[in-house]
């Protein structure tokens, strides 16, 4: 349920970008591990958070980080999945790096003249 | 046309904890964000924590829930500065509505601010309420897969109560691997195993004495 709490705020932050003239098709967001974000429902909160507002036609495009984990042995870095991954070394003394992001990283905007006048088009299949 | 904006996705929430955070070191309070599940304990620890402190700090509480008062209903036979937030449907505080119940404190009064989220391992642990620590409560109730299932919670904290432990010979719980999960996500924060409900035994007195010297290190920062 913390994913309807963070699309209200990611919401709230993308309003500031609307300015008359310019369409946002798509925001993109990172999200780190630790924030244990599940995709569909980030995906169903975006919808909740927007529906009815001028976001919403606006896609969300998650990109969830995997874990970002270092051996206390050895010393390397590496990236997993699950967080009680071992160390490729062998060793199974890793810690967590990071891992809490959770940012707006950007905005697809279209402003061609055309834009603000027709209906905001269905987001692009990626 | 993709335009960079690189910005914490909390930015605005972020800024108001930054304004409850100014006020509270004004006031020199330590502040403690508490939190842990339904029914592991918070309002027990805290009821046990004003009986044993009482005549020593003036404690405030700020009781989150979703509905009803009855947290705030039992913390105030201890404390005259007890606040209740209801979240309604939500599902942790954040920073705005800690700031208007900080409205209905005295500040200055105060010593020791706790601030009792929302009982929930997963959301409270993003929204900054403007607290000088979190603390964790797990209990033996729960499961000893808890902590490994919610490292953020374990890894943003700044000591780890883990309660109940007079049930652990009842219930199903590896003490090893709870505490081995909790050293590999953050090895450096204590873990204090208590009974808030006996509270009389050494646990207890850990966090007691944890608590209490905190207070002086929020009061050496000043006014902001």
């Amino acid at each position: 349920m913390h994913e309807l709490s963070i699309a209200q705020a990611l919401a709230q932050q993308v309003r500031q970008y609307v300015s008359s003239g310019v369409v946002i098709r798509q925001v993109r967001m990172q999200a780190g591990p630790m924030r244990c974000i599940a995709p569909q429902a980030m995906q169903w909160a975006w919808k909740a958070a927007t529906v009815g507002t001028e976001l919403e036609q606006v896609e969300l495009q998650l990109d969830l980080l995997p874990w970002n984990l270092q051996c206390t042995d050895c010393g390397q870095t590496f990236t997993a999945e699950d967080l009680f991954t071992g160390c490729p070394c062998g060793c199974n003394t890793t810690f967590p790096v990071g891992g809490d992001e959770l940012t707006l990283m950007s905005l697809e905007m279209d402003d061609s003249p055309e834009a603000g006048a027709r209906e905001p088009a269905l987001p692009s299949a990626r | 046309m993709q335009v960079p904006i690189v910005e914490n996705v909390l930015k605005l929430n972020d800024e108001i904890a930054a304004i409850n955070r100014k006020a509270l070191k004004t006031s020199g309070v330590f502040t403690v964000n508490l939190i842990g599940s339904p029914g592991c304990g918070k309002t027990t620890l805290l009821e046990a924590t004003f009986q044993r402190l009482n005549d020593q700090l003036t404690i405030g509480v700020i009781a989150g829930d979703l509905t009803t008062a009855r947290d705030a209903e039992r913390l105030a036979q201890w404390s005259d500065h007890v606040v209740q937030i209801s979240t309604g449907k939500g599902c942790h505080l954040d920073a705005n509505q800690v700031r208007q119940a900080m409205q209905n404190l005295n500040l200055d009064k105060l010593d020791v601010l706790v601030i009792e989220n929302v009982g929930n391992l997963i959301c409270p642990v993003g929204f900054d309420l403007g607290q000088d620590v979190k603390v964790a409560m797990f209990s033996a109730t729960e499961g000893d897969d808890k902590a490994a299932k919610h490292p953020y919670l374990v890894q943003e904290a700044s000591v780890i109560l883990f309660n109940k432990i007079d049930l652990l010979e009842y219930v199903r719980f590896d003490l090893d691997l709870f505490r081995a999960d909790v050293v590999k996500l953050n090895p450096h924060t204590p873990l204090i195993e208590l009974s808030a409900m006996n509270h009389d035994q050494a646990g207890f007195e850990k966090w007691i004495a944890w608590l209490v010297q905190n207070v002086p290190h929020a009061l050496q920062y000043g006014p902001a």
